[in-house]
């Protein structure tokens, strides 16, 4: 048995394609319930700036610590640790994962404390508006729906912080929290 | 690694297209049957008798279980197959005088 030229090429051709999409699934699969989580966190984190603003300083930290415990319980299981390398590599993602949510964090309050906002509302905005560039950057190397959760979160943001701004907030836990949940139900089904 | 034939096994376009997708996955990783589903345009029975003989040829296995009493099937490439699918790329790149 042999192939023709032509034959490899086509055969090389349908490789490539099918990485591609096997790329982008696997990427949708991943990410599909940590969008769950943080829309979640999102929807209580807002509520709470709103309806209990006086409290939501405390409710921010204990909300980013359940999502980041949250989060290490649903990597773990989707990771296969049943073998030496599963459980090592595991381990790797973990930290690095960890160490991402850092940086991300550290250059939040780096960027805070230098813009001084002076509204909350601006606060609020400077978070979803971060999110909103990471999945837009994230999309245009992993797939069309991460591009497309990224510029929904920041028309909403946008939309929200110049035409209800009073309730800012409310509107960021309905529309953002329920955007990224929302993303994640598609993610999952794609 | 070079061939001097292609492996029957990944020849078939179907089984070539799974052994693709799988590849592209980091080592240890699995994903869903409904996805590969997707990738690779294949219907469930079809798809179901292809991942069959990768497993039979030691190339792919799968793991069952429940998630929310929903049953799941994931499915991967073993190291035999990995390697197996490399030389099948090697051996294709060879013909068209495009080796890496």
């Amino acid at each position: 048995m042999s192939i023709s030229r032509d034959e490899a090429a086509e055969s090389l051709r349908n490789i490539e394609q099918a990485q591609s999409r096997s790329f982008t699934a696997y990427g949708y699969q991943s990410a599909a319930p940590f969008l769950f989580i943080w829309g979640v966190v999102w929807m209580v984190g807002y509520t709470s700036n709103d309806l209990l603003p006086l409290y939501a300083g405390r409710i921010w930290p204990a909300l980013l610590l359940l999502a980041f415990i949250a989060s290490g319980i649903v990597g773990r299981r989707m990771g296969r640790g049943d073998t030496t390398e599963g459980r090592a590599r595991n381990r790797r993602i973990g930290l690095r994962m960890l160490a991402t949510w850092l940086a991300v964090f550290a250059f939040i309050g780096a960027v805070m404390t230098v813009m001084q906002p002076t509204t909350q509302a601006q606060a609020d905005a400077f978070v979803p508006l971060i999110v909103a560039a990471s999945y837009t950057i994230l999309g245009i190397w992993m797939g069309a729906r991460f591009v497309i959760a990224g510029l929904t979160i920041a028309a909403l943001t946008l939309g929200g912080f110049y035409l209800l701004q009073p309730h800012f907030a409310l509107w960021m836990a309905a529309v953002g929290g329920s955007t990224l949940v929302l993303t994640g139900l598609w993610m999952r089904r794609a | 690694m070079s061939v001097e034939q292609p492996d029957p096994i990944i020849h078939q376009p179907v089984r070539l297209k799974l052994m693709a997708a799988l590849k592209v996955l980091p080592p240890d990783e699995a994903i869903e049957f409904v996805r590969l589903k997707t990738i690779v345009k294949a219907t469930e029975g079809n798809l179901g008798a292809h991942i069959t003989t990768l497993e039979e040829a030691g190339y792919a296995k799968t793991e069952k279980d429940f998630v929310a009493k929903r049953p799941r099937t994931r499915v991967m490439l073993t190291n035999a197959g990995r390697r197996a699918f490399e030389a099948y790329v090697t051996y294709l790149r060879d013909i068209i005088g495009t080796t890496e």
